[in-house]
């Protein structure tokens, strides 16, 4: 009931369906463009919710990644390129039914599953996180504590790379929120005498510099070994489709793939850090290994699209529950929406589901209307997104750095959010060389404040003792699985050396 | 410059992180109301961070690199393209406030492009004219999109 409520209150002004709409189709088509992604859609579009209501502002940058996450596979399928990360796996066969002149029928396909996928998720989770919520509620600051330890171990061991450097990571991304006022005790720290430091790093500019300013660096230094012929792609013709190019009994057969693949995007989107990059992946393994004909993956099966296509979708559902729930964020897109929330004064976390109750299910409304817009505007407009691939990265990447100029400089209405911005793109770019994964960092940063003020309040609590975080039942199942996925990770490390 | 050689470096560059936060962290101020206070957070983190960063380098020394000569004689050659983007993007932020959104940005867009595209692209005149109407549109599209519709103003400098 309070679900319709939530759909009453993003219904009532007709602008904020139009604003979906936008939303979607921006999402789209960022994500359809390869190197550019949900995340870089969201950076673009913050600003521009700066003057909205906060129904219509998180209406709108929910759609946008919905949008984004979508849109890979559109290039996916027709250059065998990911346009997102998260469709990488929707390559695999997609392309292959595209050479064979089937584009059309792959992307709607693709199109269908990732709407089943999306609306998928989206039930699950209007009826699990008010769930969760109540159970966080009654967390105390030791589970607080041992819950945000596990997501940013997760987050570190998981992501690409080795599990030291991610750690270091994650703890660089800690140490960089000491800047500024100590929320527990109104002191300043490690601004050294720097007035505009007294505030700490903002958000939006630390995000889209570690991400988009380094995007940029990194395909300039890429500049010398590219050719002419290399930047340029080819698109073959392709067949028209009716309908989203499947019979019913094939939409049944693809149905039983979808809905595994749905459920392990669900999961691997709760846990912090990895996402839809996985997911999909996974998700396609999964298909191929329980396939009746596994020979057909790769060679251009339908099946290939939907495990990949519903499970990517699957995923923001899962990353949304915790963000919503515990008020942690997953990856750089998620943490993006977060700034969004906080922009427009709604605090993640499980007092969000006590205080500000209608505009969560409001939000859960949003997300299921952006998937049903996303699915007709994607329908109608595929014919338009393909024609938009070719547009030159080249050109679009310094337009949306332009767009990152405009939403750090409004993040804070000076100057001085640009050079973040820009110190921030720098040290990105230099920590990708030397293979140091970025999600950990920001998750850490995002992170740190609300890890320092539980732990502070625990040991407060407890005089200095530790004892109460192995005596709480909920504190010492998370701990023993935060010590499982660091163990779990060296142990697969190792094994991958030999 | 080798992976492993990369590993020692950036692994010593965090220990040295680690230690100047632990340092730093005797010039804030203490309560007495707060016991821990706010320098036992970073002191804990740096500590973290430090025995981590000691792992780093210790792995890196005891692993054997297989590529020793890969890419050898490319390590002194200068990336132009790179070190032009971050000095435009520095001069960006510096000149911002007196020359304006505008000007400034229509700049560094064209700049910008060029310095991605391959080179020689340009001869390409249909591709030259797609980037020098998107550096003269988008600047001005975006300046006047904020300020009429979203009632942020970007710095004027020269135009204002």
């Amino acid at each position: 009931m309070l679900l319709l409520e939530g759909f009453k209150n993003v219904l009532s002004q007709p602008v904020t369906l139009l604003l979906i709409l936008i939303g979607d189709v921006a999402g789209l088509i960022f994500g359809a463009i390869p190197g550019l992604s949900a995340f870089t859609a969201l950076a673009i579009m913050l600003p521009l919710t700066f003057a909205m209501q906060p129904v219509m502002g998180i209406s709108f940058l929910m759609s946008v990644y919905v949008g984004g996450v979508s849109g890979g596979f559109i290039s996916a399928i027709l250059l065998g390129i990911p346009g997102t990360p998260s469709s990488i796996a929707t390559c695999f066969d997609g392309h292959e039914l595209a050479k064979r002149g089937e584009a059309y029928r792959a992307m709607g396909v693709a199109l269908l599953f990732s709407f089943i996928g999306g609306i998928f998720s989206a039930v699950i989770m209007s009826t699990l996180a008010p769930l969760i919520g109540q159970v966080a509620l009654r967390f105390s600051p030791y589970e607080y504590t041992t819950v945000i330890l596990l997501a940013l171990t997760t987050v570190s061991a998981l992501a690409e790379g080795s599990m030291v450097k991610g750690l270091l990571s994650c703890l660089l991304g800690v140490s960089l929120s000491f800047v500024g006022i100590d929320r527990l005790s109104a002191y300043t720290r490690y601004t050294f005498g720097y007035s505009s430091l007294r505030s700490g790093f903002a958000i939006v500019p630390l995000l889209i510099g570690l991400f988009a300013v380094s995007q940029v660096l990194t395909n300039a230094s890429k500049r010398n070994s590219t050719t002419i012929e290399e930047a340029e792609h080819q698109i073959v013709a392709q067949k028209k489709m009716r309908g989203f190019g499947i019979s019913i009994k094939e939409f049944f057969s693809a149905l039983k793939t979808s809905i595994p693949a749905s459920i392990i995007g669900l999961v691997v989107g709760i846990l912090p850090g990895i996402g839809g990059n996985i997911a999909n992946l996974m998700a396609y393994t999964f298909a191929k290994k329980t396939s009746k004909t596994p020979e057909e993956f790769g060679h251009g099966t339908i099946h290939g699209i939907v495990a990949p296509e519903s499970a990517n979708n699957a995923s923001v559902g899962g990353a949304l529950i915790i963000l919503l729930t515990l008020g942690i964020p997953g990856d750089n897109a998620t943490s993006m929406i977060m700034a969004g929330f906080q922009i427009h004064g709604i605090a993640p976390g499980p007092l969000l589901f006590s205080s500000g109750n209608t505009l969560v299910y409001a939000i859960f409304a949003a997300f299921i209307i952006a998937n049903i817009i996303m699915l007709v505007s994607a329908y109608f407009g595929l014919p338009l997104f393909s024609k938009i691939l070719s547009l030159r990265t080249e050109i679009l990447l310094p337009i949306v750095i332009a767009f990152c100029f405009v939403g750090s400089f409004s993040s804070n209405n000076r100057v001085f959010e640009i050079g973040v911005m820009v110190a921030f793109g720098i040290l990105g770019f230099i920590m990708k060389r030397y293979k140091y994964p970025l999600a950990p960092m920001v998750v850490g940063f995002i992170l740190a404040p609300m890890l320092e003020e539980n732990l502070r309040r625990s040991l407060m609590r407890s005089k200095g003792s530790f004892e109460p975080f192995v005596t709480s039942p909920i504190a010492v199942t998370f701990l023993v699985i935060t010590v499982a996925v660091l163990l779990f990770t060296v142990y697969s490390e190792f094994k991958k050396k030999d | 410059m080798s992976e492993s050689l990369k590993d020692k470096l950036s692994g010593l560059v965090f220990l040295a992180f680690s230690i100047f936060i632990y340092a730093a962290s005797y010039s804030i101020r203490t309560t007495k109301a707060d016991s821990l206070g706010p320098q036992f957070f970073p002191r804990m983190v740096a500590v973290i961070m430090g025995i981590l960063a000691v792992i780093q380098v210790v792995t890196a020394f005891t692993r054997k690199d297989k590529s020793i000569k890969e890419s050898e004689s490319k390590v002194f050659a200068i990336n132009w393209p790179l070190i032009l983007s971050i000095a435009l993007l520095i001069a960006y932020c510096y000149f911002l406030k007196e020359v304006g959104f505008i000007v400034l940005t229509t700049i560094y867009l064209f700049c910008q492009i060029y310095l991605l595209f391959p080179k020689g692209s340009f001869a390409n005149k249909k591709l030259l004219l797609i980037s020098v109407i998107a550096s003269l549109v988008v600047p001005a599209g975006i300046y006047y999109l904020f300020y009429y519709g979203f009632q942020i103003f970007l710095p004027a400098g020269i135009l204002g």
